[in-house]
């Protein structure tokens, strides 16, 4: 009987491991950052040693094919997935391993989870953004530019669910409500960015809206680079663009979520089912102003507006 | 005296119950120790019983303080919100610009967290702003709310708590709706997302392991430290702690509770209330926990009650052994006396009742051991008395035997010497007649006259024939006497018993036997010794009987001593004793002469009629049966003959002084006697 048991006890050791799957690449500060405070956190939570397999994917899509298959191959204990497109990557490979993502908005719709408070299956886990923020990222680009009367929303793939964009329908009503004039754009490459930017700044009066994504994640900063160059300001709903020069960024502090996340991939480990574990929404959201950018654009953030912002950039 | 069997019970008794059986020293000990256990498990249970409940009301005190702490501090959460809502709701807040009014709001969601969405209501109950954490900004929107509790409950109570709703089935939300101050007031309301009750909840420490958790009054949970737990939408009504507390439970008095917790797993589960809100606060530690004092204190108890059993049943085997050393000894003595040893003696030397009990079984096994030694001496003693008896009986049997011999044959030569004696007396009567013939027949020839040759031939016929005829008679006379004695066997009855001096008898019977004897043979002599008792007296006899006797044995010890005569050495006095004795009851007769004795092939027949060793002629062999018949049967006396070949023979004759009328004479043919 023990020798029977014993290697498999020895693979179930080798298999009790958690997979990080991210979407930026190898050495991106802000990959590094979640991913330790990921580290940090699930070390509390399991133990000191608990092994943690980063892996990289990028916004690559196909890259992020492959290693998602390999991940799962690799049989390990719980896969992390930050943001959508890894998530989807994993959950259509396994319905055994368990899953926790941070990132995926309305989970219900993808059809990855039953119902937000009991999953049901082998995903759980963290949204971070919410479909009516469509309509405040439009709001805050008004109020900081009330000359606005057109804005773009960029959004890709990972924000569509059957063709629809999660945050258009309030992004339009609220333009609408405004009396700016709503586009919702779908860029799949780097290379359509330019187009869209150039596009806005021909019309004039025009603004721009980063929708989160991995997409977003990995061109944030050439879309900050456009939109400074052009003078168009931009309303990221990925905090850390609005610190890396874009003008505004209205969104929750992924670290935390990350971190609690890590709390549910400890919990599994400690043999808890995902399945129970309910789909927890961000409470918090921060509004972050880059007064820097601002200026370099010539906007004139009104007192009020200023009054709302949680962070300002200087 | 039986072999002893200690083991085997007696026959018919039920056999007892095993654990009855057990050797005392096992039942002492049980005995003890359960003793000891008892009082200590008394003791102890009480105590526990005291410690536990003190333990328990102490820790369910705490539980109910810490219940309370963190029922105010739920609350504390919820007057935070209402005193920053209440930022809003001063009574010239609602002159204040709309620019100022969204200000105070963005202001107010950035100090309170929980706040998602704040919005102002007019005096109307329309809405005139709207912030909101999500969605953009609204002003003026004027969605009329009049009518909806959130406006009339917060102006009738000044704060209204909305009930708890749960957006996406998820999340926990209330509506907090603060009326404003002064006349004809607006209402600002908040809505509140409860999960960051949490903060608040898991701060609250209950014990190591223990936590709090806020319900509904429908039981549905709206805070614990497990978000997920909240965020699942946990109706907890079905707890046995939550259902108690309910409104409307059996148990509502009681604000406390030991069951399985949440967990599973027993618990010990406090509640306080939040009356504004309906919610209820539990406290759940686990039971280990909370009633850790408790737990101490029974271990402490179960140990030194342990300890005190442990010491119980080493003093109880010990003073049980102590014990049973002495009763075993006891019991080895017992078993030992038992068995018929009683050399030995039990030593104990305890100094209690068991020494007291050994003491006794000595003293028992001396008493025994005498009584055994005195009994043995009674045993054997009766045992020679029972030998004497026996062959007394014997003797007296052989004897009855003899004497039934002795009688049926002297019946039978009645009648036989019946029969012969009237042709005997033919014989000798024409034998007499024909010598007394013989003599006239010679008378006759006398004058005859006759060749003298002839006459002297017929002389020396007749002569002849005349001494054939003397023959004939002397021997018939001889004959005649024989059968005459063999008469007497049956006609011994013939006489009168009357009391006779017995010296005065036998003397006669002696000068009669010595005269006898000197006539028949004129050169007998003998010396006499007469041994006379003076106190012999005077027995109840038939004397004619007894002197026969006296005569016949007499005779015959004369015989013996001529007989000796013949072959005796020189020196040789021949000497018959005669002696009386008083014998009480009867008189003993003695007659001794240092004849030829008697053979010991003789002496067995001695007593047999026609019995005799004397020469043919000499004697009939009816003497001594005669004797015997009348000393025995007539007279119920004894004979019994002492004799030593060739030195002496002493028969000794005992005579009761009364028997002769007790005894039957025999009845013989006495009538046949006359009859020719």
């Amino acid at each position: 009987m023990a020798l029977a048991g014993w290697p498999r006890a020895v693979r179930a050791q080798t298999r009790a491991h958690v997979v990080a799957f991210w979407p930026f690449a190898e050495g991106d500060a802000e990959g590094r950052t979640l991913a330790d405070a990921f580290h940090a956190a699930l070390r509390e939570q399991v133990h000191a040693d608990q092994p943690v397999d980063d892996r990289w994917a990028g916004a690559d899509r196909a890259r992020t094919g492959l290693l998602a298959t390999e991940l799962v191959a690799a049989q390990p204990q719980v896969i992390f997935a930050y943001l959508s497109a890894q998530l989807s990557a994993v959950a259509a490979l396994t319905k055994q391993i368990p899953i926790v993502f941070v990132g995926a908005s309305n989970p219900v719709r993808f059809g990855y989870v039953e119902s937000l408070q009991r999953p049901g299956g082998n995903i759980t886990g963290f949204t971070l953004y919410e479909a009516p923020l469509g309509g405040k990222w439009v709001a805050a680009l008004k109020e900081a530019v009330p000359s606005l009367r057109r804005v773009t929303l960029l959004s890709n793939a990972s924000t569509e669910i059957r063709g629809e964009n999660l945050y258009a329908e309030p992004f339009r009503s609220t333009a609408a409500a405004l009396g700016i004039e709503p586009l919702v754009l779908k860029v799949e490459t780097t290379a359509e960015i330019d187009p869209v930017i150039a596009d806005l700044a021909r019309q004039g009066d025009g603004g721009l809206i980063v929708a989160p994504g991995t997409f977003s994640e990995a061109n944030g900063d050439r879309i900050v680079a456009l939109t400074t160059s052009h003078k168009i300001p931009a309303v990221f709903a990925i905090r850390r663009f609005a610190y890396r020069g874009g003008l505004m960024s209205y969104g929750p502090d992924p670290v935390e979520t990350v971190r609690r996340a890590a709390a549910y991939v400890g919990r599994i480990l400690r043999g808890e089912n995902p399945a129970t574990l309910p789909v927890q929404a961000p409470t918090k959201f921060d509004f972050i102003v880059n007064l820097k950018t601002a200026r370099s654009m010539g906007v004139d953030i009104a007192s009020a507006l200023l009054a709302q912002a949680d962070e300002i950039v200087e | 005296m039986t072999a002893p069997r200690p083991l085997a019970p007696p026959p018919g008794a039920k056999p007892l119950p095993r654990w009855l059986r057990l050797p005392l020293a096992k039942k002492f000990a049980v005995a003890f120790v359960g003793l000891v256990s008892l009082v200590l498990l008394i003791n102890g249970a009480v105590d526990l019983t005291l410690n536990y409940y003190d333990a328990k009301r102490t820790a369910i005190e705490t539980q109910r303080t810490k219940a309370r702490a963190a029922a105010e501090r739920v609350d504390a959460f919820l007057s935070g919100i209402e005193s920053q809502v209440g930022w809003t709701t001063r009574a010239e807040w609602r002159r204040v610009s709309p620019e100022q009014q969204r200000y105070d709001f963005i202001r107010l969601l950035r100090q309170a967290p929980a706040i998602t969405e704040v919005a102002y209501l007019d005096p109307a109950g329309k809405e005139q702003l709207r912030v909101s954490r999500l969605e953009p900004d609204a002003v003026a929107s004027g969605k009329d709310f009049s009518t909806s509790p959130r406006f009339t409950q917060a102006l009738s109570q000044k704060t209204w708590f909305g009930p708890v709703y749960f957006r996406r089935g998820s999340e926990p939300y209330m509506t907090v709706s603060v009326a404003h101050a002064g006349r004809d007031p607006g209402v600002t309301v908040a809505e509140v997302n409860l999960k960051l009750i949490w903060d608040v909840v898991s701060a609250i420490n209950v014990g190591d392991h223990g936590y709090a958790f806020v319900t509904t009054s429908a039981g549905r949970l709206i805070a614990h430290p497990d978000l997920s737990l909240v965020l699942r939408d946990t109706d907890l009504s079905g707890l046995p702690e939550v259902a108690a507390a309910l409104p409307g439970s059996h148990l509502a008095g009681q604000d406390y509770e030991i069951t399985t917790g949440l967990g599973g797993g027993w618990v010990l589960a406090a509640h306080a209330t939040i009356p504004r809100v309906d919610w209820i606060v539990f406290v759940q530690e686990s039971l280990r926990d909370a009633m850790g004092p408790a737990l101490e204190s029974v271990i402490q108890t179960t140990s030194l009650m342990g300890l005190g059993v442990l010491l119980a049943a080493v003093a109880g085997t010990f003073l049980a052994r102590r014990m049973v050393v002495p009763i075993r000894t006891l019991e080895d003595g017992a078993e030992r006396f038992g068995a018929g040893d009683l050399s030995e003696r039990i030593v104990i030397r305890t100094g209690d009742e068991i020494e007291t009990l050994a003491h006794r079984f000595n003293t028992m096994a001396s008493r025994v051991q005498d009584s055994y030694e005195t009994l043995e001496a009674k045993v054997a003693e009766r045992t020679r008395d029972l030998n004497q008896s026996l062959d007394d009986l014997q003797r007296a049997q052989s004897r009855l035997v003899q004497s039934e011999k002795l009688a049926s044959l002297g019946q039978l030569t009645a009648g036989i010497a019946h029969e012969i004696k009237n042709p005997l007396n033919f014989v000798n009567n024409f034998a007499s007649l024909s010598h007394e013939l013989v003599d006239e027949l010679r008378d006759v020839l006398e004058p005859a006259t006759l060749d003298p040759n002839l006459r002297a031939e017929v002389e020396e016929i007749a002569g002849l024939l005349k001494g054939n005829l003397e023959k004939v008679v002397q021997h018939g006379k001889r004959a005649d006497s024989i059968v005459k004695n063999m008469l007497l066997h049956s006609r011994t009855g013939s006489g009168e018993h009357r009391p006779v001096e017995v010296n005065a008898l036998v003397e006669e019977s002696l000068n009669l036997a010595y005269h006898g004897a000197r006539a028949a043979k004129p050169g007998f002599n003998v010396s006499l010794v007469r041994d006379y008792d003076p106190g012999a007296g005077i027995a109840d006899i038939y004397p004619q009987e007894i002197t026969r006797v006296l005569l016949n044995l007499m005779s015959n010890g004369f015989y013996a001593t001529e007989k000796k005569i013949e072959s005796a050495e020189p020196g040789y006095a021949p000497t018959l004793s005669v002696a009386t004795r008083d014998r009480g009851d009867s008189i003993e007769i003695r007659v001794r002469d240092n004849g030829t004795g008697i053979p010991e092939s003789v002496r067995a027949k001695m007593f047999d009629p026609f019995f005799t060793t004397k020469p043919a002629g000499e004697g009939t062999g009816l003497g001594l049966s005669l004797s015997h018949d009348i000393l025995v049967k007539q007279h119920g006396g004894t004979v019994d003959v002492a004799t030593e070949p060739g030195a002496f023979t002493e028969f000794i004759i005992v005579l009761p002084r009364r028997s002769a009328t007790a005894a039957t004479p025999p009845q013989p043919a006495t009538e046949t006697e006359s009859q020719p």
